[in-house]
């Protein structure tokens, strides 16, 4: 775009009111050229705060606050203690509640999902690959170091399966799916533990629902999937 | 830190100190982002129990259900804390929390919209604050622009209201379709059945007044003319 095309889009912009592709070329515009009025931006989003102001106040769930929190204090802080690949199902009694459980992980799946975000290190291998994935209250968390077993994995907000499956985190090459271990959750729907297996920095991620024993190949439906690891200097 | 922010925004509340000396609640602010920025997450719930039902009123007039909302808010809280280091010194956290908290309830609003197109699912579809969330965070120098809309919201309340009914209605009209209910200028566009350019120019027009109601801080860089403080009407029908 040009700076007047750019220039145009201003006030749009500021409201959130551009679609993302016009928005990428504003921000790719305004970070490079100097054109007189790209200043005239930030007076016009703070306008758009303004306008925040006339939306009543409205108290959230008390849930959302313990939600956030436990999103946060499981997926970034708390260091994954060692597990096993595998936790045993509970009692038969919780059967029924883990079946609606699955029912609803995979309701909401269809539209599916979510990217890579955190990430460190320098190149070469060895280097410390971070990998979160969430969508609604799903989330997974990967880590580990280049080229070397094991990946450390927290799943959290996925309910717990039924004793006869798992979910089964798979490696997504360009050559095909490889297994990297297969787990189930507890009762909160929360698993942490490693899996002994290399990944690549190129690696992505994903999640099925498949029999315990675990499958060669992807059966069940995509619960969780990334778009691969991304880095940046820390 | 390269801003050229000099005059205090109005309704700051008027006082003797220099205009650049922090407040006290600009001091603790500034405190809450070293914390957030730490890692530490007490931080974050004193950041979330502070702001978050203006930034749940503000989905929740955007999205218009409750669930929708508090996935955008969530999102935005989360975008905040794993990109705390982008966090501006100079700016202010509330105003970055409502900034974000729009984006995010914008983006949703949307999705949720093309799913309806497409699918019959209702569930509202959110992946979650992922790819996009370093660029919602405003960079340092729009962060210190916006700092002090906040300080006095009950006065930016009032002045916005005022402002807004000032406005001819045909650009009162296409502002709010923008923020509130998360179109964009084309959607706008094609439900008012106007040209694309008449939007865009409302939509300037409309917000310039409001900023110069608020006078937040028409950069001093040679006042470009963005035809606001003229009158809009007739420049805009030519669009
Ligand atoms: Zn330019």
């Amino acid at each position: 775009m040009t700076c007047d095309e750019i220039d145009d889009l201003l006030a749009a912009y500021a409201l959130d009111a551009v679609d993302d592709d016009e928005r990428a070329a504003i921000e790719d515009h305004l970070a490079t050229c100097e054109h007189p009025e790209r200043h005239e931006v930030d007076s016009l989003r703070a306008a758009a705060i303004g306008l925040a102001t006339l939306a009543e106040e409205r108290e959230p769930s008390v849930a959302l606050e313990a939600r956030l929190l436990a999103s946060v204090e499981r997926g970034s802080e708390t260091r994954p203690r060692p597990g096993v690949g595998y936790i045993a199902g509970r009692p038969r009694r919780d059967l029924r509640w883990a079946g609606a459980l699955v029912a609803g992980v995979v309701l909401m799946v269809a539209g599916f999902v979510a990217g890579a975000l955190l990430f460190s290190g320098d190149d070469g291998s060895g280097e410390a690959l971070v990998q979160v994935v969430q969508k609604d209250a799903m989330r997974m968390r990967a880590e580990a170091v280049a080229g070397e077993s094991p990946v450390t994995v927290t799943l959290a907000g996925l309910g717990r399966l039924p004793e006869d499956v798992g979910y089964q985190v798979w490696a997504v090459r360009d050559d095909g799916w490889v297994t990297v271990g297969i787990c189930n959750t507890d009762e909160d729907g929360w698993w942490e533990g490693d899996f002994d297996f290399a990944l690549r920095p190129d690696d992505a991620l994903a999640i099925t629902i498949e029999p315990r024993e675990g499958s060669p190949t992807p059966t069940g439906e995509v619960v969780l999937r990334s778009t691969g690891w991304e880095r940046t200097a820390q | 830190m390269g801003s050229s922010r000099a005059a205090p925004a109005a309704g700051a509340p008027a006082t003797d100190d220099p205009i650049d000396a922090p407040t006290d609640d600009r001091v603790d602010e500034r405190a809450l982002a070293r914390r957030l920025q730490a890692r530490d997450a007490s931080a974050l719930a004193e950041l979330y129990r502070a702001h978050r039902q203006r930034a749940f009123g503000l989905a929740y007039r955007v999205l218009g259900d409750a669930p929708a909302a508090e996935d955008a808010v969530q999102s935005a809280f989360l975008a905040l804390w794993q990109q705390a280091d982008r966090i501006a010194p100079e700016g202010s956290l509330g105003a970055l929390v409502m900034t974000i908290a729009h984006r995010r309830a914008v983006d949703l609003a949307r999705r949720r919209a093309a799913e309806r197109v497409h699918t019959h699912r209702t569930s509202a579809a959110f992946d979650g604050p992922t790819a996009d969330v370093a660029e919602a965070i405003p960079d340092e120098e729009a962060q210190a622009a916006f700092a002090r809309v906040l300080d006095d919201p009950e006065g930016t309340r009032r002045r916005v209201a005022a402002a807004l009914d000032r406005l001819p209605v045909e650009q009162r009209m296409v502002v709010e379709l923008a923020y509130f209910e998360g179109l964009t200028h084309r959607a706008i566009a094609e439900r008012l059945g106007l040209p694309g350019g008449t939007v865009k120019s409302r939509l300037r027009l409309g917000l310039g007044h409001l900023r110069d109601a608020l006078d937040t801080g028409a950069p001093e860089t040679g006042a470009p003319d963005t035809g606001v403080t003229r009158d809009g009407r007739g420049e805009e029908e030519r669009a």
